[in-house]
């Protein structure tokens, strides 16, 4: 096992001629964010929440309550089943089905949305549940990755995922499924701005 | 000396639909591809830009590495060096078997292959599982991969079902795609809640954040890395980004390269340990600085392991992924490893068409790189196929006015005289493709009569 320095000796110097840093221009877009989000969410099989308030998210929690199902909530005002402040270590989440969490940006271009770990119990929250929703301000959607990123600030010292639509693999015959390891089905709230 | 390429594609190339159906569902995915590329207004300036931008940290690589392990640390994970493949695994079992861990699970990453790491682990005692359905379908059949993005894509859904039904009890006959995919996925979930310990791979790691980007579709590298406490990340130094805006552009453009979708399922940025968790990183070389020496091999390593080279090429899609003696297959498993004397035929089994330079997303000039190789193989007489014994001939008859016009009516009667099935034992990859009609008359010919004096 090397050290740092036996690390740094042993390498060859690159052949490469310094090439100074590009500019890595920071693209945006023309199109309404709103409209487009939606489009493309829908397009890599996520789905819209009906309705555009909290309300409605909180309807629907109770709705997934009273059919006996496990629902955990990491979104400030909206009541599961599940008490996020007792959970000690993510394994104990295996049996939940919903897991309602909130998103701090939304990205037009490809239908993700930006989930940190700061806002969850356990990071696994969001990618052990059966069914995802997630929860974000109109106000917060960007047009670009490139934007998104550029919005989040500082990404070293915590975590966080940009998940675009429900977990899905095609890796038997090129068939696409959904629900491969994480989350079967991913539903967004876009709620109307203040 | 191993088999040749042409030799190992017969195999493949035998079931003459297989192959057809197998080349159908690459250029799917070039389609798709497409589309995404070109909905992009500014995918040529990307391009561009992520080629320059790669350019850029291959020639900065120690100032990068430096200031990427230093911000890894201040946030709290701990950084390894691993000069070759030996180091990198013994500090990757060092560090199981310091904690007594019994049981990996493991996302995809190309580097764990190139090291053989799963044999050394399992050496130890420990337990490897892939957690990628693809990849875990190959760790079932005891089979390498044969695609870098979609590994299991020469195989037909009878065939994982067979296998389901014998290693994880599906029902006998099955083979709906969705039946099995949710099969794995019950008894995968049993794996991920029993595993100690977790490795991910590294997609794009972040020099002035000290953090690092995986990105999966099914979501295995994150159902695995945060449940238990130990996470091992390793990485060809290769994969190293300046900055944020970098990676964005690099996630912009590698899930619409590699499969025609706008984004992975998930982009995971971890630049901390869970707490009361362990992150580690390791750091290899393996070879990469002393092939980066070379000026005509150093730009290979700008790749981002797309996969859409691969796609592309119509010697891959014939031939399929086992044929290749690399782990890495197509176009920049060419450009990799081409030049390596006991592979041989493998420089040799390109076309040189450039379609693999056409699609990729960092301007990895791969046509290029593999006829470098050739050329050095040939210099040091290392030529397949009795070209040793031809080529000089050949030399001679191409390099002369004459003896080319010559040779090619030769070739236009003998196309039009030779039945196809003859045709066909000329062989390798080809074997399942029709020669052209030859045309009537050369262009020469056709040139004088027409425009000519
Ligand atoms: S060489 Fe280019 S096209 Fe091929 S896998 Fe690498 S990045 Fe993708």
């Amino acid at each position: 096992m090397a050290s740092k320095e036996e690390f740094f000796a042993s390498l060859t110097p690159s052949s490469i001629e310094p090439t100074p840093m590009p500019e890595v221009a920071v693209v945006t877009l023309d199109a309404p964010p709103r409209e487009h989000f939606i489009e493309v969410l829908e397009g890599v099989g996520g789905r819209l929440g009906q309705g555009d308030d909290l309300g409605d998210v909180k309807k629907r929690a109770a709705e997934l309550v009273s059919q006996n199902l496990q629902v955990l909530s990491l979104m400030e005002g909206v009541e599961g089943n599940r008490d996020p402040s007792a959970v000690r270590d993510p394994h104990e989440l295996k049996d939940v089905d919903y897991t309602i969490a909130p998103a701090r940006l939304a990205v037009a271009e490809n239908g993700s949305v930006w989930i940190s770990g700061e806002d969850l119990v356990t990071r696994n929250a969001v990618f052990i549940c059966e069914h995802l929703i997630a929860v974000v301000d109109e106000n917060r959607i960007t047009g670009t990755m490139s934007e998104a990123v550029r919005r989040l600030g500082k990404l070293g010292g915590g975590w966080g995922v940009f998940i675009s639509g429900p977990s899905k693999t095609a890796d038997i015959e090129q068939a696409l499924v959904m629900g491969a390891h994480g989350a079967r089905s991913m539903t967004v709230y876009v709620l109307r701005g203040v | 000396m191993s088999q040749t390429h042409a030799r190992k594609v017969e195999t493949f190339a035998a079931d003459e639909a297989r192959v057809d159906w197998h080349s159908a569902a690459l250029l799917a995915l070039r389609d798709k591809r497409d589309l995404q590329a070109k909905s992009l207004p500014q995918w040529e300036q990307m391009r561009e830009s992520a080629s320059r931008m790669k350019l850029y940290v291959l020639s900065h690589l120690p100032e990068l590495l430096e200031q990427f392990t230093s911000n890894c640390e201040a946030n709290g994970m701990e950084v390894h060096w691993a000069r070759d493949a030996k180091e990198h695994n013994e500090i990757v079992a060092s560090i199981l078997k310091e904690r007594g861990k019994k049981k990996l699970v493991k996302s995809k990453s190309m580097l764990t292959e190139e090291v053989h790491l799963v044999p050394h682990l399992e050496k130890h005692g420990i337990e490897c599982i892939e957690t990628d359905l693809g990849e875990r379908i190959l760790q079932l059949r005891e089979e390498p991969p044969s695609h870098i993005v979609v590994p299991a894509i020469h195989l037909k859904k009878e065939e994982i079902g067979e296998l389901f039904h014998e290693k994880i009890g599906t029902q006998a006959g099955a083979s709906d795609p969705t039946y099995l995919t949710h099969a794995a996925r019950e008894s995968m979930r049993q794996e991920f809640l029993s595993a100690d310990a977790a490795m991910t791979g590294v997609n794009m790691a972040i020099a002035d954040e000290g953090a690092f980007v995986v990105c999966t579709n099914e979501g295995n590298a994150d159902m695995g890395a945060h449940l238990p406490d130990l996470h091992i990340a390793v990485m060809g130094m290769e994969k190293l980004v300046p900055d944020a805006d970098s990676a964005a552009l690099l996630m912009r453009m590698l899930a619409r390269n590699a499969t025609g979708q706008p984004s992975t399922s998930y982009n995971s940025i971890f630049g901390a340990p869970r707490p009361g968790c362990e992150l580690h990183i390791v750091i290899v070389d393996n070879g990469r600085s002393l092939r980066m020496a070379d000026r005509r091999h150093a730009e290979i390593y700008k790749c981002i392991r797309c996969g859409a080279c691969i796609n592309t090429c119509p010697v891959y899609r014939r031939g399929g992924g086992h044929s290749y003696d690399y782990f890495i297959p197509g176009p920049i498993g060419l450009a990799i490893a081409g030049d390596n004397p006991e592979a041989n035929s493998e420089a040799w089994a390109c076309t040189l068409n450039g379609s693999c330079n056409n699609v990729c997303p960092v301007k990895v000039p791969l046509r290029e790189t593999i006829a470098y190789h050739r050329e050095q193989l040939a210099q040091q007489k290392q030529l397949p196929y009795h070209k040793n014994a031809y080529m000089p001939l050949a030399g001679k008859i191409f390099g002369s006015p004459r003896g080319l016009s010559m040779a090619m009516t030769a070739v236009r009667v003998g196309l039009r005289i030779m039945p196809q099935i003859l045709q066909r034992r000329i062989g390798g990859w080809s074997k399942s493709r029709d020669f052209p009609k030859p045309p009537a008359e050369s262009f020469a010919h056709w040139y004088r009569k027409n425009r000519g004096e």
